[in-house]
């Protein structure tokens, strides 16, 4: 009977697949789901111009500077202190490599501006110091980069305030960051767009990887940073107390400080879905305004890092890097938009992910993630089953470790992918209430800790398909009892015992037989020799 | 007037809160120039001090300025504010509890420093009558700030203040001058301290008397995200009415 329902339900997931597919498929464009191949020559003569539509503000000299939405929160990211402090470190590290930079110190970019800026991450300071007094003669020279850069900070910090908030309910957050987000949109012109932006492309010009090939250690310092950046949001965003985000920010802090700085291997800059992939699915133009922002820094480091661009051919580069990013050549775009011949205007996104634009080589269904492999954003990390990670139906889980966070179906999944990883992991995990999510935080050999102490999980493993129905977390007894009644018809169901955190974690999963190893067009587009240079 | 000063004084202290930074240099805080710098638009700050004059033959006053900062319009912020003196005073006989008119300004900044060129900013600024014990005059100041040595910043204020009801005997125009100095502390591990220099002129109110010489050391520190305390001395070095040495508390913070 079991094995009927499993062949019903995998059934239905794959007519619903298909029966999704189609319609999306036909209003795509041809090459739609094609990786699109794009020239990345490099040097003086794939120099490319400054546009000569710039919008008038790239040329203003004025201050122009606004002031932040006004809110209660604002600040809340001093409720969890050590975060805070981590974050005024990193407006210190991204000054003083800017400042070094344009004022002849680059030979010492990796011994003696790397040890200052490293003393700082060590020492973070209690308040956040402002970046243009940091690098006078980088503001000096790129006042309006530095307008671009401070605005989205200021939408960075304002959302971080929000979500560490202790007063605004997490129906009040989802609604002020929605608020936040329109009020930077509506304030400056010097936004950047909330687009999924090509990174090929973006990474793909005269001047692109000469900052990280020169300077491995500063560059791994910026990565780090933005790795943090992006790692906080789906930390945040579900922890309902202090505590949660406390507990949370320990190992995510630990990493960073300990790993994510000083990582010199990545094949490329951390993608804010990468990290947070809930709150990039549900604010994707937040996650795509900061990956494209993230990009502006590797483009300006490039730039600043190609001693063979003039003064001048900076100065064009730099204000050439803005134009792609904000809104000014993408009016009347929007997601999905595709034009084969013009990566510029490539807004294709990950299927199941809108918060991410595509990377080297990538296909709306498929793309290469650094330390992960080829792999679908839309399915279990896992079990390689379509995902629906609404917290409204009570199953999914993200999995943080080894830096990485992956998007899986059911409590299982979470455990067993866990299990596999070295180090110690955080699984984020819905319950039947969308209000309470579990949180579970591993040390090294597995124990885990909980935010909901009468947690219960129920597991009757069978095949995948159906996961999200047979392994589930719920935060009491009553809660898993109320699951058996609603589903009381379900035969697989019957006769599930309740398990203890305990009981649970200490259970293994056979190995998936719906998992499936994506494979890719090059084992790494990123590497000489995998087809991706 | 008293009533409405202090009433303003004691709301504010009220709201305290947001991003006051001890980089921005305003007037007052401690010392006498400010920088070319508008606060944001939009952004609401506000000032209080404690001015401490010790005068000759050993009289001391005390002065209690201040102000309300606005951001109303892009590059432009718009100031109220007024001060409070009880004690001793440099000028005349009083002694009791005061308040000056209502000081009301607006700075514009043209333009944010660039390479080779000043940031550079015009402010107004009327002084209101009140009481008939403070008489209206008005100033028109530019200022001009420049970075020195990488972090160090020179701040030059230089303005003339119109006087039309300045009795016989006194100037109806005065000039005056500062040549500030700002120099972040601690750096490059340290980032919520700024020091602060100046040397000062101004014309005498009174006809045929000598210019009003000063010079002033202060510091600006962060205390909090919102807010920066400060501290500074001031003396005045000629002038018939000078006051040898000033002490000056600060607190700053924006809403």
């Amino acid at each position: 009977m079991r094995t009927a329902t499993h062949k019903v339900m995998a059934a239905i997931w794959a007519g619903l697949a298909i029966g999704l597919a189609l319609p999306a498929a036909a209003q795509q464009h041809e090459g739609h789901n094609q990786p699109l191949k794009i020239n990345a020559p490099k040097g003086p003569q794939a120099l490319q111009p400054l546009p000569t539509n710039l919008p008038g503000w790239m040329n203003s000299r004025g201050y122009n500077e606004y002031f932040y939405k006004r809110g209660a929160y604002n600040f809340d990211i001093y409720n969890v202190d050590e975060m805070a402090r981590d974050f005024n470190a990193i407006a210190v590290g991204h000054s003083f490599a800017y400042e070094d930079l344009v004022t002849g110190k680059a030979a010492k970019l990796e011994t003696d501006t790397f040890n200052r800026i490293d003393w700082v991450l060590k020492h973070p300071p209690k308040n956040m110091p402002g970046e243009k007094f940091l690098s006078p003669t980088f503001a000096r020279k790129y006042g309006i980069l530095e307008h671009v850069f401070d605005w989205t900070h200021v939408l960075h910090a304002q959302t971080i305030d929000v979500l560490a908030s202790t007063d605004l309910t997490h129906e009040q957050k989802d609604k002020e960051i929605d608020a936040l987000w329109k009020f930077y949109k509506g304030t400056v012109p010097y936004t950047i767009s909330g687009l999924p932006l090509n990174m090929e492309m973006l990474d793909g010009q005269a001047y692109s990887g000469a900052f990280r090939e020169k300077y491995p250690k500063v560059n791994g310092l910026f990565w780090g940073y933005h790795w943090l950046q992006g790692a906080v949001y789906d930390m945040l965003w579900t922890s309902r107390s202090l505590s949660d985000a406390k507990s949370q920010y320990e190992l995510v802090g630990e990493r960073y400080r300990e790993v994510e700085l000083y990582k010199t291997n990545r094949d490329f800059m951390p993608m804010f879905a990468e990290t947070s992939p809930i709150f990039s699915r549900r604010f994707p133009e937040i996650a795509n305004a900061f990956d494209n922002l993230h990009m502006l820094h590797d483009m300006v480091n490039d730039i600043l890092a190609s001693d063979w661009l003039s003064d001048k051919q900076k100065d064009e580069q730099i204000k050439r890097a803005i134009y792609m990013v904000v809104d000014a050549p993408h009016v009347g775009e929007k997601a999905g938009d595709f034009n084969p011949n013009d990566p510029l205007h490539d807004h294709r996104f990950m299927d199941g992910q809108p918060g991410m634009g595509m990377m080297k080589m990538s296909t709306p269904q498929l793309m290469y993630m650094p330390e992960m492999g080829w792999m679908s954003m839309s399915e279990c990390h896992h079990c390689s089953m379509p995902m629906n990670n609404d917290p409204k139906r009570g199953s999914g889980a993200t999995i943080s470790a080894q830096g990485w966070t992956m998007e899986v179906r059911c409590a299982l999944c979470a455990r067993d992918m866990a299990a596999q990883t070295e180090g110690r992991a955080i699984i984020r995990a819905n319950t039947e209430d969308p209000n309470r999510p579990l949180i579970l935080i591993s040390d090294e050999e597995g124990n885990y800790t909980t935010n909901i102490k009468e947690v219960v999980f129920i597991e009757v493993e069978g095949p995948h398909p159906s996961c999200s129905s047979w392994s589930r977390a719920f935060t009491n007894r009553a809660a898993f009892d109320a699951y058996l009644q609603a589903n009381e018809d379900d035969e697989e169901l019957k006769g599930a015992k309740p398990l203890t955190l305990a009981e649970w974690s200490a259970k293994s999963g056979k190995e998936p037989e719906t998992y499936e190893k994506k494979q890719g067009p090059v084992p790494n587009p990123y590497k000489l020799g995998g087809g991706g240079k | 007037m008293r009533l409405i000063a202090l009433g303003l004084l004691l709301s504010a202290a009220a709201i305290a809160a947001a991003q006051t930074d001890h980089d921005n240099i305003d007037k007052g805080r401690p010392l006498s120039f400010e920088d070319a710098e508008p606060i944001a638009t939009g952004g609401m700050a506000y000032e209080f001090g404690l001015n401490v004059n010790f005068l000759r033959r050993g009289r001391v006053g005390f002065g209690i300025p201040f102000e309300l900062i606005w951001g109303g319009a892009r590059n432009t912020q718009f100031e109220i504010g007024a001060a409070g003196a009880f004690g001793n005073r440099a000028n005349s006989g009083r002694t009791g509890l005061d308040f000056s008119g209502f000081e009301v300004g607006v700075l514009h900044s043209f333009n944010r420093e660039l390479p080779g060129t000043p940031a550079m900013a015009l402010k107004f600024e009327a002084e209101l009558e009140n009481e008939g014990v403070y008489k209206t005059h008005y100033r028109v100041t530019g200022i001009a700030t420049k970075t020195i040595n990488q972090y160090d910043r020179l701040h030059l204020n230089a303005g003339v203040e119109f006087a039309p009801s300045a009795g016989a005997g006194e100037n109806k125009t005065r000039f005056a001058a500062v040549l500030g100095f700002t120099k972040p502390l601690g750096y490059p591990r340290q980032f919520d301290t700024t020091g602060l220099a100046e040397v000062s002129l101004r014309q005498a109110e009174r006809r045929g008397d000598a210019p009003i010489a000063g010079l002033g050391i202060g510091i600006r520190r962060q205390i909090s995200p919102r807010s920066v305390l400060d501290i500074g001395l001031q003396s005045e070095l000629s002038g018939r009415n000078r006051v040898p040495l000033r002490l000056i508390f600060g607190y700053s913070t924006s809403l």
